[in-house]
């Protein structure tokens, strides 16, 4: 019994007096952390009729992409400028005459010298007054030259009509003004003249709105103002008739605001401010860049709202280019585009459009103009009204010139040396802190898999820069004129069209060493190169089935002990 | 420092026993808590009680590797694992906490109960999961990551054990009905979990067919996505201890059963069943259905690029959840108990020994078997030890212990599984276990049930 319990006690006790070898475990040395991690970084692919469609949605400058009958893709830029409304320039001025007359001779034998007390005679005359003249028009502050007008609708003005009478005797006037027309039929003025021994003097106003000024006396004359006065004239005892007694009616019309006008308008000229159509798929420094479009389309239509043909005189007509490079688009001869004819409309609140193409490379050099790659149309254009006399031309006070501007840049065609250089901050390193330890990176692995179905080849090159702006190291080791053509183009057969997608695979490797250089990088500068086709040398077509589709993965191999990891 | 803690960790990982294996507890019918692995166990005393402190049991597994398989020399090489490992590993831990067992006789049946808590977390891992930890995922190009296996069940319930066995003069008989009540628990179902990692791109595919089930005092949204920091810490506001300690919402019933045979005065053969059984879980029930094929790829770069978007990848851990996982549901779910069937034979050798023979298979995600020879002695009525060994895993050695002491009605106990690092010198190279057990604890007993001159220890 006594022994049971210190054997007990010692069998319980070796459960845990096992021998630690405490200094083996200490010098167990853990083997480095060897694993190697990956993962997708970019997977993915877009139509180039994605790219279109987002660039007619959201481009700053308005856009419409449309589909030709080959399905190939226009980019179409409008522009339009207008001219304003022609009341602000074409304008009439104020009409005024004076016209005297006495009393017509048969009457005069018929009345005493001098008008016998008590006697007094009443007795009536009519006169007519036609008066041609040309009416005072300017547009711009100009004189109108050679207008002859028939009638002006008028909604403002005034007729101011002052009477002086010399006779010492009553009259009762009844003027009709055949000039001026309201619903069919003209104006009368009826004026009531008191004798004086002084002369009398009326004055008559008579507000013009609704008028109609016709200027044809009532026939196929123009420029011609009628009016008819009748006169009721009644003697007063014991004043004399004298043959010079006369009737002056100073005749005048102001202030007028008309909506339409007809009849020969003159000559003028409408000069347009100059319109700017951007072009922004060349939107860039293009400096070496050779461009060929196939068959680009610029087509200016005229939209005439004026009664009145005309023709069109173009002050300019260019392309230019981010670089300032500048064509004028002229005609093949080398001499200046002008267009002879507008068509004019036919009935009041109409309008006609007159097409002017300048595409036809037979007869402009559009066609050559686009090989600077443009970003800009320019166009300033005066246009020039009068050439035909035609009576019965109009023009209404709202009327306006409006010219739209089309240039339809097919996306066919070839593009080579378009270069882009840029310098980006990755002031966060490459891989995240710049200056951190990459020690635990044994090597790095950058996969880029490309399956291009767009007609074109993508240079690139990039170098990596340490804070004093030295290249410490460049993306592609091996290059070809500075580039590495990391996209290749698709196969392209006669037609310009893409018939196989380009597949490549492009691995960069990045050493520990070059890894850690690459990893303190603060600057990337990239140099792009872009070419159509395989470079440049082939027309090419875009259709919207074009895809390309971008993998890109990346491997990091770490080899690290735990200690480096912990820290 | 660090390397104490990998040692350590790896220890942890290296040393183990299968779920509530405890073949050498078999051994030591004079305690009460023999019972727990031997339904018809006959003890030595007539009354015994158990007491929470310290009556308490652990045990950790890992059946993957043993630390001595990463051991080279003086090097630790854990890339070894992904040679040691096989197609499914199972690490498995827990503990059993007696807070009141009694155990008494009446005429020749034994009547008992016990109140214990268990805590269990099981998780069964293919090769795959430390293949990619160690390799990374870029090894697996152009293949496929497998976690099919991926399998969890970590619960915590309290057993309300009612036993009964009866000493015939050949048979014996014994069960025990054990109320069990859930306290929480997270398990999977259906774990079906593949990664496709593309060649050249990596782009990876998830193919997913997994559900999650919880149930706690914590309300956890159906929404997994919805879960952020915020509102678990409002969520965690919720639960008090008194639902963690009295919830009885999610009970369940288990059968402990066995049988003993005495062919001879000193043959005698057992078998017998433990542990079969369900828990049904009611509280707080959550159902995510993780199913279907997510794909990890690149961003999308390009379209975002036209349209001046900011940039964002997506992490697999997003795009698994964003893409694969439904609405949860809150459909009540039901959990088994790890099972286990043995079948024992003991051979009194001599008055105060025997050596025994015990088959011992227990069925977690698959059938797992374990088989032990072991011998015990008694020494006057004060002592009894037992040493085993037990081959399973791959293991020939597995050494157990165990040490019961009873001075005058205390009754101390230390029985362990996977003894043998501990009986020689520990260093890197030796530390070949890969489970270890542990059971700890003291009663009271009262009352031989025979006298010390004709004690003798039977098989049940």
């Amino acid at each position: 019994m006594k022994r049971i319990f210190p054997i007990s006690l010692f069998l319980l006790l070796g459960f845990f007096t096992a021998c630690i070898e405490e200094e083996e475990f200490e010098n167990l040395e853990p083997v480095n952390y060897t694993g190697e991690w990956g993962a997708p970084l970019i997977s993915s692919s877009i139509t180039f009729g994605e790219v279109l469609n987002r660039y007619e949605e959201e481009n700053e400058v308005p856009v419409t992409i449309t589909i030709d009958e080959d399905n190939v893709y226009h980019i179409i830029y409008k522009d339009s400028i207008e001219s304003p409304e022609l009341e602000t320039y074409y304008q009439i001025q104020d009409i005024e005459y004076q016209s005297s007359f006495g009393i017509p001779d048969n009457l005069k034998t018929k009345l005493p010298a001098s008008i016998p007390f008590p006697l007094s005679i009443t007795e009536n005359f009519d006169t007519t007054l036609y008066e041609p003249m040309s009416i005072p028009l300017d547009f711009d502050g100009q004189e109108i030259n050679n207008a002859e007008l028939k009638y002006i609708e008028l909604d403002g003005g005034d007729l101011n009509v002052v009477i002086n009478s010399g006779f010492e005797h009553d009259l009762e006037l009844e003027m009709t003004i055949h000039a001026l027309v309201k619903d069919g039929q003209p104006l009368v003025l009826p004026i009531t003249l008191a004798h004086s021994s002084n002369g009398t003097q009326k004055t008559v106003t008579e507000s013009l709105d609704g008028y109609r000024l016709d200027l044809t006396a009532t026939g196929t004359t123009l420029d011609t103002i009628q009016v008819d006065v009748a006169v009721e004239f009644t003697t007063i005892a014991g004043n004399s008739i004298t043959p010079t007694d006369d009737i002056t009616i100073d005749f005048s019309i102001r202030d007028l605001d008309y909506y339409a006008i007809v009849g020969k308008l003159g000559e003028f000229d409408i000069e347009l401010e100059k319109g700017e159509l951007p072009i922004d798929i060349f939107d860039s420094e293009l400096e070496n860049v050779d461009a060929k479009l196939d068959e680009p389309f610029i087509d200016l239509k005229f939209t005439n709202y004026i009664g009145v043909p005309f023709g069109v005189d173009f002050t300019e007509l260019s392309l230019t280019n981010a670089s300032d490079e500048r064509v004028d688009i002229v005609l093949s001869d080398g001499s200046e585009i002008n267009v002879d004819y507008v068509r004019n409309i036919e009935n009041l609140g109409d309008s006609v459009i007159t097409d002017y193409n300048l595409t036809d490379e037979t007869t402009t050099n559009v066609n050559d103009a686009f090989d600077i790659a443009p970003n800009q149309f320019n166009y300033e254009l005066l246009a020039r009204v009068g050439s035909d006399e035609n009576p019965d031309f109009f023009l209404h006070a709202d009327a306006k010139l409006k010219v739209l501007l089309t240039a339809d840049i097919p996306l066919s065609g070839s593009l080579s040396n378009y270069e882009f250089e840029d310098t980006l901050d990755i002031d966060n390193g490459f891989f995240g802190d710049a200056g951190s330890d990459t020690s635990l990176v044994e090597s790095a692995e950058l996969r880029l898999f490309m399956n291009n179905g767009w007609p074109i080849t993508l240079g690139l090159q990039g170098y990596f820069m340490d804070e004093n702006n030295d290249v410490v190291d460049s993306l592609f080791a091996d290059t070809e004129g500075g580039y590495y053509n990391f996209i290749q183009s698709g196969a392209i057969d006669d037609n310009g069209f893409v018939v196989n997608p380009n597949t490549q695979t492009t691995i960069i490797k990045l050493d520990k060493e070059r890894y850690n250089r690459v990893a303190q990088a603060t600057k990337l500068r990239y140099r792009l190169n872009f070419n159509t086709g395989e470079a440049g040398e082939k027309s090419v077509k875009i259709l919207s089935t074009y895809k390309l589709g971008v993998d890109i993965s990346g491997k990091v191999k770490l080899d690290a002990s735990l200690n480096d990891i912990e820290e | 420092m660090r390397k104490y803690i990998i040692v350590c960790a790896s220890l942890l990982l290296s040393i183990m026993s299968f779920a509530q294996r405890e073949n050498t507890l078999f051994m030591l019918p004079s305690l009460s808590q023999s019972t727990y692995v031997n339904p018809t166990s006959i003890p030595q005393h007539k009354v015994s009680i158990g007491l929470p402190i310290p009556s308490t049991y652990f045990h950790v597994t890992n059946s993957g590797f043993s630390f001595s398989e990463l051991v080279d020399g003086n090097t630790l090489d854990y890339n070894k694992l992904t040679d040691v490992l096989g197609d499914d590993n199972l690490i498995s831990t827990g503990a059993q906490v007696d807070l009141f067992s009694l155990r008494f006789k009446v005429r020749h049946n034994y009547f008992s109960f016990n109140v214990t808590e268990h805590v269990d977390f099981d998780f069964s891992y293919p090769k795959d999961l430390f293949g990619l930890a160690l390799s990374g995922n870029a090894s697996y190009e152009g293949g496929t990551i497998d976690l099919s296996g991926l399998k969890i069940n970590m619960s915590q319930y309290r057993e309300y054990g009612f036993g009964y066995n009866r000493d015939g003069k050949r048979w014996q008989y014994g069960g025990r009905v054990k109320l069990l009540f859930g306290k929480a628990n997270v398990s999977t179902v259906n774990s079906d979990i593949t990664i496709d990692v593309a060649d050249e791109t990596l782009n990876h595919t998830i193919n997913a067919n997994l559900q999650l089930n919880t149930a706690s005092p914590l309300p956890l949204p159906t929404d997994l996505a919805t879960l952020n920091e915020d509102n678990l810490d409002s969520l965690l506001d919720l639960v008090n201890e008194e639902d963690l300690i009295l919830n009885s919402q999610n009970w369940g019933l288990a059968f402990d059963a066995g049988v003993g045979y005495k062919f001879n005065r000193k043959l005698e053969f057992s078998a017998s069943l433990l542990n079969l059984g369900f828990i049904r879980w009611k509280q707080n029930a959550r159902n995510y259905t993780f199913e279907g094929d997510a794909a990890v790829t690149g961003v999308d770069v390009l379209p975002a690029l036209l349209d001046n978007q900011e940039l964002d990848g997506d992490s697999i851990a997003d795009v698994f959840i964003e893409k694969s996982v439904a609405t949860g549901t809150e459909e009540s779910y039901t959990t088994r108990l790890t099972y286990q069937v043995n079948l024992s034979a003991r051979y009194q050798l001599w008055k105060s020994t025997h050596v025994y023979g015990l088959y011992n298979i227990m069925h977690f995600k698959r059938w797992r078997g374990a088989f032990t020879v072991g011998v015990s002695h008694d020494i006057l009525r004060y002592v009894s030890i037992a040493l085993s060994n037990t081959s399973y895993h791959g293991e020939a050695i597995n050494v157990g212990l165990g040490l019961v002491l009873k001075p005058g009605p205390f009754q101390f106990y230390i029985v362990g599984d996977n003894f043998d690092s501990l009986l020689r010198p520990v260093s890197p190279s030796n530390l070949t276990e890969k489970t270890f057990a542990l059971r700890i604890g003291m009663n009271l007993v009262f009352g031989r049930v025979m006298p010390e001159d004709k004690l003798q220890t039977t098989i049940r």
